[in-house]
């Protein structure tokens, strides 16, 4: 008998014409601008060839893994020591850390490097004050400026999952070892390091690819330390027209890193061994005396590290200013500043937020069903094709689109809806990921029970598994619309004046020094992710919703 | 109790012929499965893991399309059909309880879908949690009923829609032994109690013996032998139906002549038989140690190896030059409990051994 088409096949198929006009077709048109030589028009290495003999170019490809490796050791060290302090000691105010590692993971990356500025850069708050001081230190500018914000920004990643991983570890596999002989040393490095090595792993490779992903950090302060984010971005939108060859070619070299990482990363993944061994989990022991003071005293300076960007961005808002120079005393100047700004950047924000993650959930939870209940050839492939999202940094997919879509046969550049489409590309395997999470949960017997009692599966889907996995597509939706809404380098490459979003205009008013009145619209961005984050929590009800 | 229901079905037996499942073109898990099952008969399909069992289940339900074949209900072919059109009633061996629904509700889902409202779905609910006794657990979520509680939630929710057919998925290996043994018997009554046709599946051979009309034995995606519980436990006609179904001794022997070669020993089963080697099978309740009984026996030199209490009933492990065999005592004593480490003859009474072929097909004398 022949397989019947019915809803679900054509929701695949519609599917694939997504992924295929909206990701595989403006990625191969980058693909092929980087194979075009710029003079002649044909195909040729040349561009690749440039990469490696121009200076500044290769000087950005050896940044980028400076850059990431640098910001990983950084996020390793601070991270690690976070979740091992945690774990192993009765630390106070558990919750409180945890609460402000998430905090810190929410925040829009660029906010994070411009505070530092605020802090230590030529003007720098501290950097003045300690100079009257007698004491003179660099600005924060070039590699380690961008390093120790990498770092600063990606801890909390670390920390996250390797508390999980150490909170899984069942507790009796070290009373096994201690039984069968082994001393305390050796137990920490044959059986507990053994077991989070592979998250650990995982985490650190997702901190290299979201550094090198990143394009704020280096961009407000890696002044000479360039990457190939910032290269490809300057490359593609500069004044004189552009280089659109060597853009591609430095987006497609990035994307190839990225590409290599991510499988790395994923092969780490999937050997979790914490995972699964479900069992006692260690008690942490009481600190008394020096060591509580040394161990809190880490953990919470650490901790204020990650949030210090966030507590500077508000402080800064309600500084007086003047121009762009800040004055001392408080005042509400900055808000009155922007005052004519915020509708015009914040509803679009809210329009093209709200308009992706409609898209994501819908198209997520269609989607995310074949690919849980449907088990075939074309929705495997389809699961496949959207680990390609997670590899293309922000930059590359921005230019991707304004380089397909700005000719016929489609013309969507200067719209609000290319900003709109690109996000809800970029976006769609993580809301899909929280809808088949949560998928998982229902047993295809509970459908199976509504059809045989008699209802249409599309109404069984509609009754039973919408309703089982609503609180999970909430979730997801909410933190896809935290993201969205602070979603920076795709959209600087697409904007054009009347689709101004919150974080260009927070970028551009940075870029040209504006501090004060940056740290108030960051101020509305960062309490309205906040208020978001919580709500999705709320409705998670602690459940996985990063 | 609910006599409304009892009398709704039409008098119509399922005929399932010729039907065959293969996945991916190849691997075979239904063989040509003939089957035709009584109005209101209690019919499990029975057989280990992988044998095919849910499969069959799965495709009378409408869950999985069969490659040949079909299915017909009375003068209906229900084959065709899709799953929601089909009216059968399935219980779930995960129960299947839909978890965002309190046990009115669950109860009525199928109800609503057949656009039942007012007072006729009203009495519908309470009939079917009635018959499962569970009244007043209307309310409740299912989160806070037990396991047992939430199987007949289950049956009541298949039992509402008034099926034609009631459908089992091991509906009973979620639950704990005692329990297990309880609602075996309550499901057993309800079934009677409406005369709905009912096809149980399970790997369990207690449960199928304890709880059918007919039981069809699978193996390997081809039916085995199809009978009633005592057919299928005394008159086995295939080895492995034998084997499955409660204990059996197996002992390597040959048809030489005619007669039964075991050992030394030769014997007329009173009929010609072809020549060949053969598998003896007897229970070890038939085995008689000791004493020579009344009946005409082959008797094996045999050494009790070690002798097992189990309370009701002894164990006797005892070696023979045939082989291992295990022998029941029914009548436990100390004297017969200390009889371990001597050397025994073991009797097999000829009415109670059976003759399988190397084929698995039982072996009958012919007359001559």
């Amino acid at each position: 008998m022949k397989p019947r088409m019915d809803v679900w096949s054509w929701a695949l198929v519609a599917g694939w014409v997504i992924i295929a006009a909206m990701l595989i077709y403006p990625l191969q048109s980058i693909v092929t601008a980087s194979f075009t030589s710029n003079l002649t028009g044909e195909w040729s290495l040349e561009n690749y060839a440039t990469i490696f003999k121009e200076k500044q170019y290769y000087r950005s490809l050896i940044n980028t893994f400076i850059g990431g490796f640098g910001g990983m050791c950084g996020a390793l060290i601070l991270g690690i020591t976070l979740a091992a302090f945690v774990s192993r000691f009765q630390i106070k105010g558990r919750a409180f850390i945890s609460t402000i590692a998430v905090m810190a993971l929410v925040t829009p990356p660029f906010i994070g490097a411009y505070s530092w500025i605020i802090l230590f850069g030529a003007n720098g708050v501290v950097r003045k004050g300690l100079m009257s001081l007698g004491i003179t230190i660099p600005p924060i500018y070039g590699m380690w400026g961008v390093i120790l914000v990498f770092s600063l920004k990606l801890f909390p990643h670390v920390f996250l999952l390797t508390s999980a991983a150490l909170q899984n570890i069942d507790a009796s596999l070290d009373d096994a070892a201690e039984s069968l002989g082994m001393p305390p040393m050796q137990r920490f490095f044959h059986v507990t390091l053994r077991l989070i090595t592979p998250a650990v792993t995982a985490s650190a490779l997702l901190t290299f690819i979201l550094s090198i992903a990143d394009f704020g950090t280096p961009r407000f302060i890696g002044r000479q330390f360039q990457m190939l984010s910032t290269e490809a971005y300057v490359l593609f939108s500069s004044e004189t027209g552009g280089n659109p060859g060597m853009a591609s070619a430095i987006s497609i070299m990035l994307l190839l890193i990225s590409l290599v990482f991510v499988i790395m990363q994923r092969w780490a993944a999937r050997h979790d061994l914490s995972q699964g061994s479900k069992g006692r989990t260690r008690v942490p022991a009481p600190l008394k005396g020096l060591k509580s003071v040394v161990v809190h005293g880490i953990t919470y300076l650490i901790i204020f590290a990650g949030i210090l960007p966030t507590l500077v961005v508000v402080l800064f808002s309600f500084r007086k200013t003047r121009g762009p120079v800040f004055q001392s005393g408080f005042s509400l100047d900055s808000y009155r500043a922007i005052w004519n700004d915020v509708p015009l950047a914040l509803g679009n924000s809210l329009t093209f937020s709200t308009a992706s993650v409609t898209g994501i959930v819908i198209a997520g939870a269609i989607l995310g069903y074949v690919i849980v209940r449907r088990r075939n050839l074309l929705s495997s492939g389809f699961d496949a094709v959207l680990m390609v999202p997670y590899i293309v940094p922000g930059i590359v997919m921005g230019i991707a689109y304004a380089a397909s879509f700005n000719t016929d046969p489609v013309v969507l550049t200067g719209t609000g809806f290319i900003i709109i489409a690109a996000t809800f590309i970029r976006r769609l395997p993580y809301g899909m990921r929280a809808m088949i999470a949560s998928l998982h949960q229902v047993s295809p017997s509970i459908e199976q029970a509504g059809v045989s009692l008699g209802y249409h599966p599309a109404r069984v889907f509609t009754k039973v598994t919408v309703p089982l996995i609503a609180p999970g597509i909430l979730a997801g939706a909410i933190m896809s619309f935290v993201t969205a809404m602070n979603e920076l380098s795709t959209t600087l490459v697409l904007y054009i004046g009347s689709t101004i979003t919150m974080p260009v205009k927070i970028y551009t008013l940075v870029s040209n020094g504006e501090y004060g009145t940056g740290s108030a619209l960051s101020t509305i961005l960062l309490t309205i992710t906040g208020l978001l984050v919580y709500f999705a929590f709320r409705v998670g009800k602690g459940r996985q919703v990063m | 109790m609910n006599k409304t229901i009892h009398g709704v079905f039409p008098l119509s037996n399922i005929i399932i012929s010729n039907l065959s499942k293969m996945y991916d073109g190849k691997t075979s898990v239904l063989d040509d499965i003939n089957i035709e099952i009584q109005h209101g008969e209690f019919f499990t399909l029975l057989g280990p893991s992988g044998c095919g069992k849910t499969t069959l289940l799965r495709i009378i339900a409408g869950f999985l399309q069969q490659n040949t074949g079909t299915i017909v209900y009375g003068k209906e072919r229900i084959d065709t059909l899709p799953a929601h059109k089909r009216n059968i009633g399935m219980v779930f061996q995960d129960y299947a309880i839909f978890p965002h629904l309190n046990v009115w509700d669950n109860v009525a889902f199928g109800l609503k879908a057949r656009k039942l409202g007012g007072e006729d779905l009203e009495q519908r609910v309470h009939e079917a949690l009635a018959t499962v006794r569970l009244d007043g657990f209307e309310k409740r979520m299912p989160s806070a009923l037990s396991g047992g509680q939430q199987q007949r939630v289950g049956i009541a929710r298949a039992l509402a829609i008034r099926p034609r057919l009631l459908l089992m998925d091991e509906p009973l290996s979620n639950l704990d032994a005692k329990l297990r043994v309880e609602m075996r018997e309550d499901i057993r009554d309800i079934q009677r109690e409406l005369g709905i046709t009912t096809i149980y599946v399970t790997h369990d051979q207690e449960e199928a013996l304890a709880i059918s009309d007919r039981i069809c034995v699978l193996q390997g995606g081809i039916i085995q032998q199809v009978g009633e519980p005592t057919d299928i436990y005394w008159n086995p006609t295939r080895i492995f139906t034998a084997g499955f179904i409660g204990t059996m001794n197996f002992l390597p022997g040959a048809i030489q002549d005619g007669d039964l070669k075991l050992g030394n020993t030769s014997i007329s089963l009173g009929g010609n038989m072809p020549s060949g080697p053969v598998d003896v099978a007897v229970r070890p309740e038939d085995l008689v140690l000791g004493d020579v009984p009344a009946e005409p026996c082959i008797t094996l030199a045999g050494h009790v190896e070690k002798t097992t209490f189990l309370g009701r009933e002894a164990t006797s492990f005892v070696r023979t030059e045939l082989g291992h065999l295990t022998a029941s005592i029914v009548r436990v004593s100390p004297a017969n409990l200390a009889r371990t480490g001597i050397d025994t003859p073991v009797h097999l009474p000829l009415s109670r051994i059976k003759v399988f072929g190397r084929n698995g097909n039982i072996l009958e004398p012919e007359a001559a």
